[in-house]
Order: C-alpha cells, then sequence, then structure tokens
C-alpha cells in the first residue's frame, strides 16, 4: 500500500451527520477563504528550571472546509500548539513570546485573553488529547450534552423541543459506533472507556456547530473500525457545512487519509508542508522520510524497516544548527552550524533542509 | 507444523458478572461474554497475530493466559498439558512457559524500582542464582538494546519506546516458550514503533519462542504473523494464513476490516452502521451486508481453505474438508496438520 494513495482516496464515505442544521450556514462552493492564519508563533516555558521553547516561528493557515494535518512524533509540540491556538496553555509557564494569531481576521493575541473566550467553544470547537479534561467529572453525559444544547439553542435564539435534544444527542452518538447511546446517556465520564470517552468529546465539540475544530490526537487508541467511522464523520462535516479542521495527529496513516493538507512538525518547528498526498507520497525533507518509511508495510518476510536508533527531540536539549541532525543520514557539516530557513518550493510545498537550498526561492 | 502445539485452546470461554453497584444488587446481575467458545492453537515458533475492536476480548485472553482471569468453560493446554486453574501447581507452570507485555506500558512497571531491579524481579522469583542471574540480565538487556545507563533509571525517567524494552526484557528474562504481547506498540510514535517491531523480530529470530501479538492495527499484524484471527466480541470469526487472510478474506467481518487497509480498495462504502453485536445467532449479523435466512441461528467454524477457518453460513457447502463445528477443535487441528503437511 502507498499511504499517499490514501491520501488521494479519502476516507471511507459515512452516514451524514444527522439531519443537522448548521447556523449561519455557509456559501457553499469554493469558500476557500482563510479562517486562521498563524504567524511566527513562539511561545516559550518560562519556570524556575530555566526556559524552554516548545513552539519556534509556527506559521500555518486553515481555510473554511479545509482538513489541514499537523504530523510529527511526541514531544514535537503538536498538544502546545492546539493549546496555544485555544488560549488554554497554562500561565505561568507559557508566554506568546511572537507571532499572531488571527481567526476570522480578528488577532487574538491582541489585547487580552477574553478574545478567545469569545470563541472558543462557540466558533472555534475543540477535542483536547486528555479528553476526560473536556467532561465534566459530575455530571452524567447526558446532562452535560442537553445543557450544550440548550446553550446553543439559547444564544442563536433558536428553541428546540426537549424531543428534539434527546434524539439528536443519541443520533450524534450512535453516529460515532457508540454502542447502546440510551445508556451512555445516564453515565458518568470515569464510567466510559477511554475509547468511548473520546467519542463522546468529539460528540461534544460539534454540538455547538463551530466555524473550526482543533483537534489533537482524535482517534489514538481507537481500533481500526470505530477510526474509520470518526473520520468519515469528520470528512463529511467538513464537505457539507464547510466545517474547517486542523487535526494534530502522530498517526501518519491517519493523516494521509483525511487531510488535504499537512504540515510536519519537529522540535516545535514546521519542517515541511503541503498537499497531504504529495508530502507523504515523495516527502522532501529528510524526516518526513524516516517517518513514512516508518510505517510497516508488507508481511512477516518483508525486510526489517529502515528506521535508526534515536528517539524523538527533546525541546530541552536541541542541538545548534538543524534540529534533526542527529538522527538524520544525510547531515553534514553545515547543518551542525547553521539551521536551514523553511524554503518555499514548487506546488506549494516548503522543507526545512538546507538540501532544498537550491530550490526555487526562500521562504521570506 | 512438524512438532506439537505450544499451545491449543479449546472452546475457551471467560464470562465476567459484574455486579452493579448496592442500590442495584436486587436487580440481576450483568453478563459479560468477553470470550465465548474460542478454539485455536499455536504452533512451535509460530507467530499469531489476533485483532479485534476495544472490548472484543484480547486481553482477557491474554491475561487468562497468564492466569490472571479462569475460563468459565473449556480448557487451556499449555505443551500438552492441561491447565487446572484452580491449581496453583498449574499456574505456576503457565506462568514458568508464557511471558506477557501488557498494553499500558507506563502503568505496568513499578515506579519504585529502578529498571535493573524491574527486569531482575521475575528471575528472583522464579529462584534463579544469583550468579546466573546477573549474567542473564547482561543478555537481556543487550538483546532488547536497552542503553546501559538506563539501568540505573526510574521507569519515569525513559521514553515510551524504552519502557516497552524493558517490559520485553521483563516477560523474557526467565527463558519462555510463549510469548503473549498485548498492544505491544499501539503508544509509541512511528519510528518507534518501527524500532520496537524491528526488535520484535529480531528476537523472534533469535529465540525459540511462539508469540501471541495483539493489535488492532491490521498493518503491524500484517507486518508481524505467520497466521491472523479475528475476533468479533468474543467469537473467533476467522482464522487463516496471514497472506491468506488478506488477500481473501471470507468472513464479511473481515472483509469489511480488511478493505480499509488494501491500497487498490476503493475503500468499499459499506453502510457503517454500528457495530452491535447480535444477542442471538451470528453475532455480526445486525451488521452484516450478506446476511441471510440461515443467520438466525448460530454458524459453526467451516473450514474454507487449508488451515483457512470462517464462521459464517456463507460457507456452508465449501467443497473442503467440509465443516467442523466450534467445539471439534481437535479435528479441525487435525485437518489442519494434515492440510498443511501436504
Ligand atoms: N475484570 C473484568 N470485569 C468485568 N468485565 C471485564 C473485565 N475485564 C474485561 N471485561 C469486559 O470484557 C470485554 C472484553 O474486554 P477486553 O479488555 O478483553 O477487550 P480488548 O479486546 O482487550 O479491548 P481493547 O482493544 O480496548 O484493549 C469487555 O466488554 C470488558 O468490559
Ligand atoms: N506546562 C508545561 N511546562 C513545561 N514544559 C511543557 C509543558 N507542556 C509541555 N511541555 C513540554 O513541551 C514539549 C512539547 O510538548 P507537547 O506539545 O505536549 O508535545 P506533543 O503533543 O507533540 O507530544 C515537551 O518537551 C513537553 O515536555
Ligand atoms: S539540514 Fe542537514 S541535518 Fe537537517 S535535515 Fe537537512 S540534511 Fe539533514
Ligand atoms: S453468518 Fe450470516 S450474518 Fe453472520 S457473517 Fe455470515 S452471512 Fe453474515
Ligand atoms: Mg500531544
Ligand atoms: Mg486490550
Amino acid at each position: 500500500m502507498n499511504i499517499g494513495d490514501q491520501a488521494r482516496q479519502g476516507a471511507a464515505s459515512g452516514h451524514v451527520v444527522g439531519g443537522w442544521d448548521w447556523p449561519g450556514s455557509l456559501p457553499q462552493t469554493g469558500s476557500s477563504e482563510v479562517i486562521l492564519e498563524v504567524h511566527d508563533l513562539t511561545i516559550d516555558f518560562n519556570s524556575i528550571d530555566g526556559r524552554l521553547r516548545p513552539l519556534e516561528g509556527v506559521s500555518i493557515s486553515v481555510s473554511n472546509g479545509e482538513i489541514v494535518g499537523v504530523v510529527g512524533e511526541s514531544g514535537s509540540g503538536k498538544s502546545t500548539l492546539s493549546l496555544a491556538l485555544l488560549g488554554l496553555l497554562d500561565s505561568p509557564p507559557a508566554v506568546y513570546t511572537r507571532g499572531s494569531i488571527s481567526f476570522q481576521g480578528t488577532d487574538l493575541l491582541k489585547g487580552s485573553m477574553a478574545a478567545f473566550s469569545k470563541v472558543r467553544g462557540f466558533k472555534l470547537g475543540m477535542v483536547l488529547q486528555e479528553s476526560i479534561e473536556a467532561l465534566n467529572p459530575v455530571y452524567t453525559i447526558g446532562f452535560q450534552m442537553r445543557e450544550a444544547l440548550e446553550v446553543l439553542a439559547e444564544s442563536t435564539g433558536r428553541p428546540i423541543k426537549k424531543e428534539e435534544i434527546e434524539s439528536e444527542c443519541l443520533r450524534l452518538l450512535a453516529e460515532l459506533c457508540i454502542d447502546n447511546p440510551e445508556l451512555v446517556l445516564t453515565k458518568y465520564p470515569h464510567e466510559l472507556s477511554g475509547g468511548m470517552r473520546k467519542r463522546v468529546a468529539i460528540a461534544m465539540s460539534v454540538l455547538e456547530r463551530p466555524r473550526l475544530l482543533i483537534l489533537d490526537e482524535p482517534t489514538t487508541g481507537l481500533d481500526a473500525y470505530v477510526q474509520n467511522r470518526i473520520l468519515s464523520l469528520l470528512k463529511r462535516m467538513s464537505e457539507e457545512y464547510g466545517l474547517a479542521m486542523l487535526i494534530v495527529t502522530h498517526d501518519l496513516v491517519l493523516a494521509s487519509r483525511i487531510c488535504d493538507r499537512v504540515y510536519v512538525m519537529y522540535a516545535g518547528r514546521i519542517l515541511e508542508s503541503g498537499r497531504a498526498s504529495q508530502v507523504l507520497r515523495e516527502p522532501l525533507h529528510p524526516y518526513t522520510r524516516v517517518l513514512v518509511s516508518s510505517v510497516p508495510e508488507g508481511f512477516s518476510d518483508s525486510p526489517d524497516l529502515p528506521v535508526q536508533s534515536g528517539e524523538p527531540a527533546d525541546v530541552r536539549k536541541l542541538p545548534r544548527g538543524c534540529k534533526f541532525q542527529e538522527r538524520c543520514p544525510l547531515v553534514r557539516e553545515r547543518c551542525r552550524m547553521e539551521e536551514p530557513q523553511l524554503f518555499l518550493l514548487p506546488e506549494d510545498r516548503t522543507s526545512r533542509c538546507w538540501l532544498m537550498e537550491s530550490g526555487i526561492r526562500t521562504y521570506p | 507444523m512438524e512438532s506439537a502445539p505450544i499451545l491449543e485452546l479449546t472452546g475457551l470461554s471467560v464470562v465476567f458478572r459484574t455486579h452493579r453497584g448496592i442500590l442495584r444488587g436486587l436487580a440481576p446481575s450483568d453478563e459479560v461474554r468477553a470470550l465465548d467458545n474460542v478454539n485455536f492453537e499455536i504452533g512451535s515458533q509460530e507467530v499469531l497475530g489476533l485483532a479485534g475492536e476495544t472490548g472484543s476480548g484480547k486481553s482477557t485472553l491474554a491475561r487468562t493466559l497468564v492466569g490472571l482471569y479462569s475460563p468459565t468453560a473449556g480448557e487451556v493446554r499449555m505443551l500438552g498439558r492441561t491447565i487446572d486453574y484452580r491449581s496453583r501447581e498449574d499456574i505456576r507452570y503457565l506462568r514458568k512457559n508464557v511471558g506477557i507485555v501488557f498494553q499500558d506500558p507506563v502503568g505496568s512497571l513499578n515506579p519504585r524500582l529502578r529498571v535493573k531491579e524491574i527486569i531482575a524481579e521475575a528471575a528472583i522469583a522464579s529462584g534463579m542464582p544469583p550468579v546466573e542471574r546477573k549474567q542473564r540480565v547482561e543478555e537481556i538487556v543487550q538483546l532488547v538494546g536497552l542503553r546501559e545507563s538506563a539501568l540505573d533509571a526510574f521507569p519515569r525517567e525513559l521514553s515510551g519506546g524504552e519502557k516497552q524494552r524493558v517490559s520485553v526484557a521483563r516477560a523474557l528474562i526467565v527463558p519462555k516458550k510463549l510469548l503473549v504481547l498485548d498492544e505491544p506498540t499501539s503508544s509509541l510514535d512511528v519510528s518507534v514503533q518501527a524500532q520496537v517491531l524491528n526488535l520484535l523480530r529480531d528476537i523472534r529470530r533469535k529465540l525459540e519462542i511462539s508469540i501471541l501479538f495483539i493489535s488492532h492495527d491490521l498493518r503491524v499484524l500484517k507486518y508481524m504473523s505467520d497466521r491472523v484471527g479475528l475476533l468479533f466480541y468474543g467469537k473467533l470469526v476467522e482464522i487463516a494464513d496471514t497472506r491468506q487472510l488478506f488477500n481473501e478474506p471470507r468472513h464479511p467481518y473481515t472483509v469489511e476490516l480488511v478493505s480499509h487497509i488494501n491500497d487498490s480498495g476503493s475503500s468499499s462504502s459499506s453502510s457503517p452502521v454500528e457495530h452491535k453485536p447480535s444477542a442471538t445467532g451470528c453475532r455480526y449479523s445486525q451488521v452484516c451486508p450478506s446476511r441471510f435466512s440461515r443467520c438466525s441461528e448460530e454458524p459453526p467454524m467451516y473450514s474454507v481453505g487449508p488451515g483457512h477457518y470462517a464462521a459464517c453460513h456463507l460457507f456452508e457447502s465449501e467443497p473442503s474438508s467440509g465443516k467442523l463445528s466450534c467445539g471439534l477443535s481437535q479435528l479441525s487441528a487435525m485437518a489442519d496438520r494434515e492440510n498443511t503437511s501436504n
């Protein structure tokens, strides 16, 4: 198999999300308007143990209806990025050192953090990696879902009938492969398995019909079938309602199946970006090549996977120069001295590697 | 397979009875059939992959194989010896021969012990003399590719990949016949997963050991296993040689799952309805696109090719060695051997 092929095919189609009515209905076609534009975002964690920079100069954009992936190994800064975009980083230790986050044209970093709370949960939905945190432990799932729908009805000024609330909750849970949704509504979050909680968290996040959904590891730890189901559902929502998504994951196969574009992240930096099918089929950056060749392929008599030893980067001790040098099979002298910039290449691709210097032109 | 199987399961069932809280004490208890009449065997030095979605009973099987759960019905035979789960002696025999790596690498390592103590613990428990133990720790640490400095560390100081290496070392410090790996890589990054998979393949080549590899990732199972079995809500629905299973899946459930990982597959957009098991008849019948009248009866395991079995009524009239009911695993095992030896 080739994960690039899957990228082009996209996830298997699934059910339509209930008979929903997405408020503020979108221009249905060609709404390629940018909804989220992050520029040069740099975050520091300042603590008594010193300073740590989990994100350095991150620039990404997401358009309406687009599914964008941020792919990287653990510790690369993915969760920090999603929390930063939501204004949910604990401060201290976190500090927004540089950059801007523009959501629907408003810079959320200008002024107070109140700008985040105006959009978060409504226009900017989220499914955090620790999905249990999103659910209140002292209320049943049913109570929390109903409450969310009531709040929505109030804020949009469109009343929903009690039966409608009930049936929407059930339908949404069933859509996410939840067995016996009636029973699940009566449960408390701790009574559910991890996978179940994740699905409930996804259901909760779309209840409020956001315009952009940030999902941190949405299907990690779930089995193939449920994973498939969730991907179909997400894909469908994006197609039908123009819902934009930023999916943060370490799972390349997942990214290749659902994303339109991907950013590859390492040590808090974007190392490569482009259309998902291209990046994962013909990676340009040596790091992306390592990731792609690590996906097991073939039967038990196929050769061992071509991976070198070496662990994901630790932002506490990064080398000077290219941050990937210790694991890079193509490392050369210059890489140890100077960090490459993100080179802009044909077909809207970028790659942060000296080997690309002879590419077309460099990033501004 | 020339030699006798290492492990044989016959009609294995594990049923959990969960009593709900005090207030509901009067209500009848819930029964969960985590495993229902499962039959298979693992040959000498064979890697058997076991797939299944969450809650299908994979971990229950793993835990039963090291005596943490007891069968409600059926038989577990280890190296030809039928295990009596009430006998301490037998459980000890089971644990002596079966090593296990648990699903959760973090929770399964004692946080208060140093890595070398964690690894040596099992050897001490087995009564291995200190001199031999020391040498064995060195050997095993080398085998799993753990850096020397990790030996004095506590688990929390290790990366995910290193923790899994420690778990493997601990499972193998006393030589085993069967290694049970319950989702050994599902919490790891792809590049680290690749390293651990390479390690496990290396172990397989170096040691004379059989492996039960449990994972819900079909890609990983395909890459690691000689044969693959699929569980659906406690039922083994299909089992076959890996190539056979991926190239010619027979059971409708397998067909669906395999279509998701195959490249050309125009991802058969089979109606993604809820995977709710049916209470009577074939468990897959609620969602099965091929369902027909017979399906209200529970299907037995039919032989659908050499060493290839599927629990589905569609194969009732297969011309091969005929149908073999689930309970007759001995027979099916014999047929299996005949089929593979010629
Ligand atoms: N100790 C227990 N008491 C009661 N029920 C249990 C117990 N252990 C497992 N179960 C139930 O048995 C069924 C099978 O669980 P098991 O942990 O074996 O699934 P699994 O296939 O390993 O799933 P996963 O992929 O999530 O690890 C589930 O319905 C589970 O809730
Ligand atoms: N609150 C925090 N204080 C200090 N360091 C942190 C904090 N949160 C995350 N980090 C560090 O920042 C780096 C990136 O972490 P994270 O964003 O969680 O990565 P990922 O989600 O890609 O696995 C890691 O080295 C992590 O240990
Ligand atoms: S800059 Fe050098 S070390 Fe970094 S990825 Fe490119 S070749 Fe490798
Ligand atoms: S027995 Fe019937 S319902 Fe079950 S898998 Fe076969 S065709 Fe489908
Ligand atoms: Mg994370
Ligand atoms: Mg399990």
